[in-house]
């Protein structure tokens, strides 16, 4: 009597075999149902009798190795097993079928893995560099809070304002640096933050926003849209020369009239003005406002 | 050779393993009570880790002041014990809501001078993006150094660790835990003014 493990196909010794080949045929039983005898395709090769079988793929070194894997996997071939004691023979096209398959199939998870770590960033994400905190005491904040912490954050505010959350799910990366300059880093801190500038400009990124102070303050604000409607980044740039420099890149799908109905629902002003700004800039492909 | 004799030797074979299994019950139990007790006083091994970097990329001694440590069954066990107890809501929802913590607070002895605080974040960045955790927060002003870690993956409600390290220049904390928000959340979620109170904050 065979055991019976959900799960698996039932495979019934077939006798003869085809005509010409070495290896016997296995043909599913005609009735398992929920029921059915259980048996992984790999314990039939390594209970197969290696005698007089000219197929030596699975002699040796792989049945040894297979019959290892059994055993450490808990799969045995004897009476107590539940298995049949039978040795069963697979079929060419089901040696071919798992041959190639699973190898192949691991290659294509693998190359999947690959891939999505070597996947561009979003569009919006801006690469500003490993910046690293100056020696001399300076001021360094780096905060980034990326699409695992933020759907944490829309699982919170959803459970009491579920237009909030929405905003916030559609949010893919937060990213703050802010460095503090000091007279080592100062130099090479502003000219790689102009560099930023440079390359969002070049990068296709619309400045929308500069503000430039007496006091050396320089702000800028670039966009970056998607389909016109949404925006796919923000990206903020603030240099105060005596100071700090704080770089800012918001990454999402961003919709300036959910950020403005925020504001306008919470009554936050600056949120209200933000989502305006947004709206203002989204749309069209402006002009630099200067 | 008489095949009667071999039974008692069996008989005896059975009789001494339960012996020794007696024996070495208690043993374990005590054993097992040791480690218990003994991992109270350790940190988790990715704080452990943690300050073992931190404290070796900065180049100075440490003098360890407390390292606590609570487990699961720790945690349990005080949440039994305090079930029927009467409990500030608050204090309820956070006992509820942590399942494991750690806290370890380290000095510098007087007169060291102050350690190369840009040296142990990248020490601290490089070891724990190793074991699968991200910098979230990374804050030096001043004397101060604050970090903030959480795992890359697996971040939820129910089931959140984390990983704060402070120095403030004198005295390293570090604090390990891992916990389920959701009381603690409902907790803060029914308190009436919160809306409110957070509006204003926002305002400012």
């Amino acid at each position: 009597m065979e055991m019976a493990m959900p799960g698996f196909r039932v495979l019934e010794w077939s006798a003869g075999g085809r005509a010409g080949s070495p290896l016997p045929a296995v043909r599913p039983a005609a009735n398992n149902g929920a029921h059915g005898v259980t048996r992984p395709a790999f314990t039939n090769w390594i209970s197969r009798e290696p005698d007089g079988d000219k197929d030596s793929a699975f002699h040796g070194g792989v049945g040894t190795f297979l019959k290892l894997f059994a055993w450490l996997a808990g799969i045995s071939d004897d009476g107590n097993s539940g298995f049949p004691n039978k040795p069963i023979k697979p079929t060419t096209d089901e040696l071919m079928k798992t041959m190639i398959c699973y190898p192949l199939a691991i290659a294509v998870l693998a190359a999947g893995v690959s891939l999505n770590v070597l996947a561009d960033p979003p569009p919006g994400q801006v690469d500003f560099g490993k910046f690293t905190p100056s020696g001399g005491g300076g001021e360094f904040v780096e905060i980034q809070i990326k699409s695992n912490l933020l759907s944490l954050a829309a699982q919170v505010v959803g459970k009491q304002d579920p237009d909030a959350a929405k905003i916030v799910r559609s949010v893919q990366l937060i990213h703050v640096n802010v460095i503090g300059l000091t007279d080592t880093n100062r130099a090479d801190v502003l000219k790689r933050v102009r560099q930023i500038r440079h390359d969002l400009d070049a990068q296709g990124w619309e400045h929308n926003v500069v503000v430039q102070e007496k006091d050396g303050q320089d702000i800028g604000v670039y966009t970056k849209t998607r389909g016109g409607e949404a925006l796919a980044g923000l990206a903020i740039t603030v240099i105060e020369p005596k100071d700090e420099v704080v770089l800012i890149n918001i990454v999402g799908d961003i919709r300036p009239e959910q950020v403005a109905a925020l504001g306008e629902k919470l009554d936050i002003k600056p949120l209200k003005e933000v989502g305006a700004a947004l709206k203002d800039a989204a749309p069209k492909d402006a002009a630099p406002k200067k | 050779m008489n095949p009667s004799s071999r039974p008692p030797v069996t008989r005896r074979s059975v009789r001494r393993l339960w012996l020794w299994g007696l024996l070495a019950a208690p043993l374990l139990l005590l054993v097992l009570l040791a480690a218990g007790v003994a991992s109270c006083f350790r940190l988790g091994s990715d704080a452990r880790t943690l300050r073992n970097e931190l404290i070796k990329s900065s180049g100075v001694e440490w003098r360890q002041q407390i390292a606590l440590n609570a487990g699961r069954l720790t945690l349990g066990a005080v949440r039994a014990g305090l079930s029927c107890a009467r409990l500030d809501p608050g204090a309820r929802a956070a006992l509820q809501s942590i399942r494991t913590a750690g806290v370890g607070v380290y000095q510098l002895p007087s007169g060291t001078p102050p350690p190369d605080r840009a040296a142990m974040l990248a020490a601290a960045d490089s070891t724990m993006t190793a074991r699968g955790w991200e910098r979230v927060v990374g804050v030096m002003d001043g004397q101060d150094l604050v970090t903030v870690y959480l795992p890359e993956k697996n971040v939820s409600v129910h089931r959140l660790k984390c990983c704060v390290m402070v120095f403030d220049g004198e005295e390293m904390v570090l604090v390990s835990a891992q916990g389920n928000l959701e009381p603690l959340l409902k907790y803060a979620l029914d308190q009436p003014g919160l809306g409110a109170q957070a509006r204003r904050l926002a305002q400012r």
